[in-house]
């Protein structure tokens, strides 16, 4: 008998890892297992596979609370507020005009400067699915609300177990329509290296990374695109935005 | 608005991780509880209110993997565990993006832990890229019924309810052959494997 046939079945290690085998064939099992180094490495690879899948299976759960939670926790921000400033409703009446002056100094020098959301403005474009394809009866729900523009309810409902890729990269980018620029990285950073909206998603990132102000993150994607005459989206990173943002770190 | 919040102790909290009870109210009471109090070490280290929540949210992932990988074992308080990990994330990041960043930090590195089980929450951040597309390769059905089953922790018979097969056998069949798929995209990316490895032997 070859050691291969002498191994338990794929089924039986997969048993034993789920906790389904009774006490005489658990300690036969175990018995096994203490005396055979190839058992033991399948043993390993299989709560390796486990150990994927609920790091993912986390990674799924927090994201899709993630963003109903930082909307309540910030909207609770202002009522904490309200108490400070009728505490030093002095202090701050004090500096109100010379804080004025500075905003609007800021907002004067900004208007004629580089800052993030201008530059993530001009860069910008607009992702359709209208070149591609129309909304047909294959197409997902989301690629149909994405065509229709309710963005919105794509980020209000969505529900990462039930996406394909494809339909992963819209609710990225519907997120960074819609302003939530932190989740819209989340997504993005989510996108399949094989699926074919892969280079699609590293251009959207280096916007979302540019408007959350994540420089670095930013140019490194910009680079890479700007430096790959093959990219799609190269003729969109021009040597003077790259330019504009090194200047913005 | 006020919203009305369970409340845990740290006992609960890690019994209802590990045991898969409680767990959206589980991560809401850590995202009420502890968000403010972690933000502060980030915004007043270089960092802005959008790096806070995106840090916070791997801090969570970081902390619930680890729980379920029975890492965590009450040495420390729930605070203090969490404090680590968003620290040690943060500092990362930080390297990451320049040195400019990293000498306004010269203070903390004299506060650099040596904790091996803090130190796989950045490994797990750094692959988590590779992680989603080895999961990306297995397809919708496959992913739903490994997840149904390894993370949320449903029966053969539950996840018969959530996927459109003919019995459980068949189910248990496929979930079977999900995993195996899986263990050999996992075998053929080695620094994912690694990173997993250590959780599951580390």
């Amino acid at each position: 008998m070859s050691m291969d046939e002498s191994l338990p079945s794929n089924d039986k290690i997969i048993s034993y890892l789920d906790g389904l085998m009774d006490g005489d064939e658990r300690s036969d099992f175990e018995a096994r297992l203490r005396q055979d180094p190839q058992l033991q490495q399948q043993l390993e690879d299989a709560r390796i596979a486990v150990e994927a899948v609920r790091q993912f299976g986390a990674r799924e759960r927090v994201g899709a609370l993630h963003r109903e939670l930082m909307k309540e926790l910030q909207t609770e921000k202002p009522e904490a507020r309200v108490i400070n400033i009728r505490r030093t409703v002095r202090y701050t009446m004090a500096v109100a005009a010379s804080v004025l002056l500075i905003l609007v100094g800021v907002q004067t020098f900004n208007y004629f400067h580089n800052t993030p959301d201008r530059l993530y403005n001009d860069a910008f474009v607009d992702y359709s699915l209208s070149l591609e394809r129309g909304v047909t009866q294959n197409a997902s729900e989301i690629e149909a609300e994405y065509k229709r523009g309710a963005y919105d309810r794509i980020v209000a409902n969505v529900n990462s177990l039930r996406l394909t890729a494809r339909d992963s990269f819209l609710t990225a980018v519907s997120f960074l329509k819609t302003g939530q620029t932190a989740e819209a990285i989340h997504w993005l950073l989510a996108v399949d290296p094989y699926s074919p909206n892969y280079q699609d998603a590293q251009f959207y990132l280096s916007l979302a990374y540019l408007k959350n102000k994540n420089y670095k993150k930013a140019l490194d994607l910009m680079t890479g695109i700007h430096d790959d005459p093959k990219h799609p989206y190269h003729a969109n990173i021009s040597d003077a935005l790259i330019e504009k943002v090194r200047k913005l770190q | 608005m006020a919203v009305h919040s369970k409340l845990f102790t740290d006992g609960e909290l890690i019994r209802n991780l590990t045991e898969n009870v409680s767990v959206d109210d589980s991560i809401r009471f850590l995202y009420r509880q502890y968000f403010d109090f972690l933000k502060t070490f980030v915004i007043s280290n270089s960092g802005d209110i959008h790096d806070a929540e995106d840090i916070f949210q791997e801090v969570i992932i970081s902390f619930i993997s680890l729980v379920k990988a029975g890492k965590f074992r009450g040495e420390s308080t729930v605070k203090t565990f969490l404090y680590s990990i968003n620290r040690n994330l943060w500092l990362n990041e930080l390297k990451k993006r320049g040195s400019s960043q990293q000498r306004e930090l010269k203070y903390e590195h004299g506060k650099e832990e040596n904790d091996a089980t803090v130190g796989l929450a950045i490994e797990s951040r750094e692959t988590s890229q590779r992680l989603m597309a080895a999961i990306g390769e297995l397809g919708e059905t496959c992913k739903k019924i490994l997840v149904l089953f390894y993370f949320e922790s449903c029966s053969i018979k539950e996840i018969l309810g959530a996927v459109n097969y003919e019995n459980e056998q068949v189910v248990r069949n496929k979930k079977h052959k999900c995993l195996k798929k899986l263990e050999e995209t996992i075998r053929s990316d080695k620094v994912l494997y690694q990173q997993l490895k250590q959780y599951v032997n580390g």
